[in-house]
């Protein structure tokens, strides 16, 4: 399984190489023949962010792990500092970008880079209070800074991304469930309080929660009343949602009640994904595609692309692909001896595990539209940066697993 | 330096990763089963549905034509327009803006129905198009559909009959003919992307309209034209209620003209003389006659008593217009005696008179093509006496002006019956020419004989009975009038309101074309002598008079192809007006010609030429005459026997 000299996992080095090729290939399928001119560069330009996203991988394999313990502030504070700068550098609405010789770079990826090793290191720094609220609480107000910042871009699907890190790396660190659902609570009253009765029946679940875990009286008042207050918020904050986020989670709700509005994106991708069958409608045959049915057919919906012109086979291929990164994420994440390495690789994958799920549930319509983008295969330079870059250094944490 | 607490801890939280991993897995792929799988049609159904786009092309229909391959109806390329109202913006602008042009239909109401497709104006006129072209509505586009154009305009209208806004035939000749001259429309599959504006084609049309096969019909334009005029003229001269005519070529059955026009002079709805029936009145009793002299108990100048005018039979009176004590059965017919009908019927019997009405094809379609063919009727058999004195001279049974033509066509061609047609013949698009109807005989429905007979007594009606006023100094006339009574809301029948009507051919001593011509409820008079024979009169010179009009007629019947009949034939040269004429109509000589040439006609026809022109005849073989002796034109003694040699006429006449 390994290449020997450079104790090199094959699986974890070779499978998102698989999966960029296809990405490429399919992006070339979106946008060949595109209406628009501009497309038509889509797919050379990602070859580049290919290579650029290897040789970043292999430098950040060779860069010692400890360096990033010791610079995961540094990190965290560069990255707050782009979040912010980027804010007033963009002139266009959506501010995301810096341009920088013609190449978009997003910030918000290298700060989920940099949340997922400051976070690592936080732990591992607590390791004896780690079960600790104070802890769990700090570290929360850790990723919730760059979070917050990037839903001001505005991009909600990048900014829960850190989230998604925060969680896995609480799971990782032997959190009892309970505690994590604890946190996970304002959340729940969140979602809960679109409608009251729903509201009510979380309300008594969380109080169980906090009887059956009895985490002391401080904390369960500060919980209690956090829950209620989130509860509360709720109307205030979906007024405070940009329009078409509202939209978004009203139309995953329920697609079809607008199909040539906001479920279009929805309803189009699962023609998509259906009318390929089990064999597809072969490359460069895929109609939804090709007539320019599906939106955002190189980035958010590339998987839909996938599907309609390979099939259920193809759909299951990549997928398949995924979970072989996954799965080899975590057993590097379990199989290191050094906990920070451990943290950083099950952070880091568990953010790849988010992406995947969230972005394939989307196109098939079992999650809300986030956009957020596939893992190597969709279109975009700073994605396919930070993914490399994951891939480095978990690679590397392979390498020096015996490390402690 | 882990301890194994620690390493337990980890057990569980790989175990709780191990089953998250698997139940999102499990989901996952059971989605892209449940959508790829199970539901894949409904989705590949969904994307067609929404990609594809089927949009139907028009075929052309066919021409019709005259005989004389006039165009009677054509399809003309014109400009349709529609929009798709969820794609315009400013709707109350755009409805605005079609209101001026077109009128207000509530167009904003039309948006909303149909927000996909909506139709704005269909087949435009030249002066719609220009200004639709010139709104300045970009979102209004325009296909083109073929539009039906008829060049004589309201001319044969009841005839050809009218399409609808997509082509369908809808009445008359077009209806029934919608299969010929319909054509297939055609499919074009466009693929449509999102944008929806930029329609690309994928492939060629799916089907290739085929346009409609074009039709010759038998109608001769100029006669039709003639009887419209002159049924129009008399129906404001008589303030009839509608008017009617039929005109047959009498050698095949042929329909040349067709008309009927309503009170105004405008055609009317329906197509009376096909699809109307009324009681034909003292035309009808030619039957009786027909019957009494073939029974061998008359001839013609067995002397009838006709009881003075007035003449009981079971509880009913018959009258006479005008008394006579005896009558000849000529004179029966030439002064249409009622009485002297009726006692030739009672003579012969009730089953004598119905055979002879049923093989003449009554009480049934003759089967024209025409949709709606009236079939008329009669009583059944056990019929009481007065009832059979009564259809004698035409009361008491109802018959279609189509069937009255058809019967004195009949007498005319010497007893044969053909079924009358218009569709002569079927052009497709490729140029290739089929009939669409042969020369079809029904039956001889009497004797040559006894044909040639009454065919006298009919010239002798227009001579010195009760239609002299057909007679004409430019073509023999020969026919029979009707004047029946309109039964009144009371049941009896209403002496201040008729159907005057006319029934004759043309030239008289060598029949051409047969025709009937009807007045409802003329003002002026109530009798077909006085209505109708003037107007039938008028036709048959207008028409006549056309040069190489009846001679043609000839030829366009299948018989002789390729062949102008020897002049000696003419119809109209010799003075006929004069006593000795009259005298000695049917037996018309052909005194400067010498032997008139019988090449190409029936054996019927050949023996009533020969008649007419006084030579007996002698036949070898059957079919159509191919050799003569003596040769056309050579001079021989009138009475001698003219030997004519025939062959089968499926072999000349095949085309």
């Amino acid at each position: 399984m390994k290449i020997s000299r450079l104790k090199l996992d094959s699986i974890l080095a070779f499978v998102p190489i698989i999966l960029s090729i296809i990405g490429i290939i399919f992006i070339y399928s979106a946008t060949k023949n595109s209406a628009i001119t501009a497309e038509h560069t889509y797919f050379e330009k990602q070859i580049l962010w290919l290579m650029l996203g290897i040789g970043l991988a292999i430098v950040l394999y060779f860069i010692p792990l400890k360096v990033h313990e010791v610079m995961a502030y540094v990190y965290y504070g560069a990255a707050i500092f782009l979040l912010v700068l980027v804010l007033f550098v963009s002139k266009s609405g959506a501010a995301r970008w810096f341009n920088i010789g013609g190449l978009g770079l997003q910030p918000a990826e290298f700060a989920k880079f940099a949340v997922c090793i400051v976070l690592s290191r936080f732990f591992v720094y607590r390791q004896l209070k780690i079960k600790k609220f104070s802890t769990i609480v700090i570290a929360l107000l850790i990723v919730i800074i760059p979070t917050l910042l990037i839903v001001k871009q505005p991009d909600l699907g990048s900014s829960l991304v850190g989230l998604a890190t925060y969680l896995t790396l609480l799971v990782w660190t032997g959190m009892p469930i309970s505690r994590i659902i604890l946190i996970v609570s304002p959340v729940i009253s969140l979602i809960t309080a679109f409608h009251w009765v729903t509201w009510i029946f979380a309300f008594a679940a969380f109080l169980m929660l906090l009887y059956i875990s009895r985490p002391g009286i401080t904390i369960s008042i500060l919980f209690l009343l956090v829950f209620i207050g989130f509860g509360m918020a709720t109307p205030y904050l979906w007024n405070r949602l940009h329009e078409y986020q509202r939209q978004r989670v009203l139309t995953f709700l329920d697609p079809g009640q607008d199909p040539s509005g906001s479920g279009y994106h929805v309803i189009q991708s699962k023609i998509a994904i259906g009318s390929g069958g089990i064999i597809g409608r072969g490359f460069m045959k895929g109609t939804q595609t090709k007539l320019d049915y599906l939106p955002e057919r190189h980035t958010d919906f590339i998987y839909s692309v996938i599907s309609e012109e390979l099939g259920f086979v193809g759909s299951i291929m990549v997928l398949l692909l995924f979970s072989l990164i996954i799965v080899r994420g975590f057993m590097v994440a379990y199989k290191a001896r050094n906990p920070f390495n451990s943290y950083v690789a099950a952070g880091l994958t568990g953010a790849v595990a988010f992406q995947t799920l969230v972005n394939i549930g989307m196109t098939v319509g079992l999650m809300p539209v986030t956009g957020v983008p596939l893992p190597f295969v969709s279109y975009g330079g700073s994605s396919m940066l930070y993914n490399w870059a994951l891939i480095g250094v978990i690679l590397a944490i392979n390498r020096d697993w015996q490390e402690y | 330096m882990m301890s194994d607490r620690v390493i337990g801890k980890f057990e569980s939280k790989v175990l709780l990763l191990k089953i998250a991993f698997a139940i999102i897995f499990i989901v996952f792929v059971g989605r892209l089963i449940w959508l790829q799988v199970f539901q894949r049609q409904q989705f590949l159904e969904a994307a067609l549905n929404q990609q594809n786009m089927t949009i139907e092309i028009q075929a052309k229909r066919g021409t019709i034509y005259d005989r004389y391959n006039r165009v009677l109806a054509q399809d003309i390329d014109s400009y349709s327009y529609y929009c798709v109202p969820r794609k315009i913006t400013d709707k109350v602008g755009f409805a605005r803006t079609l209101s001026s042009i077109l009128g207000d239909k509530d167009w904003l109401n039309k948006f909303a129905n149909h927000p996909k497709f909506l139709w704005v104006a269909r087949k435009t006129t030249p002066e719609i198009q220009a200004k639709l072209d010139n709104c300045g509505l970009d979102t209004l586009y325009r296909t083109i559909e073929p539009r039906r154009v008829y060049p004589w305009g309201d001319l044969a209208l009841s005839l050809i009959g009218r399409v609808d806004i997509d082509n369908i035939g809808l009445s008359g000749l077009e209806k029934y003919y919608q299969k010929e001259l319909c054509g297939q429309n055609g499919k074009l599959l466009l693929t449509r992307d999102a944008r929806g504006r930029s329609y690309q084609f994928l492939e060629k049309p799916v089907v290739q309209p085929v346009n409609g096969a074009s039709i010759v019909i038998s109608i001769d334009l100029d006669l039709q034209q003639i009887v419209e005029q002159e049924l129009a003229a008399a129906i404001e001269e008589n303030n009839a209620k509608y008017g009617l005519a039929i005109f047959e070529n009498v050698a095949t059955g042929e329909i040349l003209a067709c008309a009927s026009l309503d009170s105004t002079g405008a055609p009317d709805r329906r197509n009376r003389p096909i699809c109307d029936q009324y009681e034909p009145g003292s035309t009808f009793k030619v039957i009786a006659v027909g019957a009494a002299l073939e029974s061998g108990l008359f001839n013609p100048a067995t002397i009838v008593f006709v009881e003075n005018g007035k003449y009981r039979v079971d509880d009913r009176i018959i009258r006479d217009d005008h008394s006579y004590s005896n009558l000849s059965v000529e004179d029966i017919v030439v002064y249409s005696s009622n009485i002297g009908a009726a006692k030739l019927g009672l003579k012969l019997g009730d089953k004598l008179i119905y055979k002879m009405i049923k093989q003449s094809g009554f009480s049934m379609p003759l089967g024209i093509d025409f949709p709606g063919e009236a079939s008329g009727s009669i009583d059944k058999l056990g019929w009481r006496q007065h009832y059979l004195a009564n259809v004698c001279f035409g009361h008491g049974i109802a018959a279609t002006p189509l069937q009255m033509m058809a019967l004195y066509g009949a007498i005319a061609s010497g007893g044969q019956l053909y079924r009358p047609y218009f569709g002569k013949e079927v052009i497709y698009d490729d140029g290739h020419r089929e009939p669409l109807n042969h020369v079809q005989p029904i039956r001889n429905i009497m004797l040559p004989e006894t044909a040639l007979t009454i065919s006298r007594f009919l010239r002798e009606v227009v001579v010195r009975g009760t239609a002299t006023k057909a007679d004409s100094a430019a073509v023999t006339i020969a026919g029979k009038t009707g004047t029946a009574l309109k039964i009144s809301e009371n049941g009896g029948y209403d002496h201040g309101k008729s159907r005057a009507s006319f029934i004759g051919y043309f030239p008289a001593n060598m029949p051409q074309v047969a025709g009937i011509v009807i007045f409802d409820e003329p003002k002026k008079s109530k009798y077909g002598g006085e209505v109708s024979a003037p107007v039938f009169r008028a036709i048959a010179e207008r028409y006549s008079m056309i040069p190489t009009k009846l001679s043609s007629l000839y030829q366009s019947g299948g018989i002789i192809e390729n062949r102008v009949l020897p002049p000696k034939n003419q119809p109209g040269r010799k003075p006929i007006n004069d006593f000795a004429a009259k005298a000695q109509t049917v037996a018309y000589t052909v005194e400067q010609g010498g032997v008139p040439d019988f090449k190409g006609l029936t054996i019927r026809r050949a023996l009533m030429l020969a008649r007419n022109s006084g030579y007996e005849c002698d036949f070898e073989g059957s079919g159509i005459v191919i050799e003569q002796f003596p040769a056309p034109g050579e001079l021989a003694q009138p009475g001698i026997t003219i030997k004519l040699r025939c062959a089968s006429s499926e072999l000349s006449s095949s085309k």
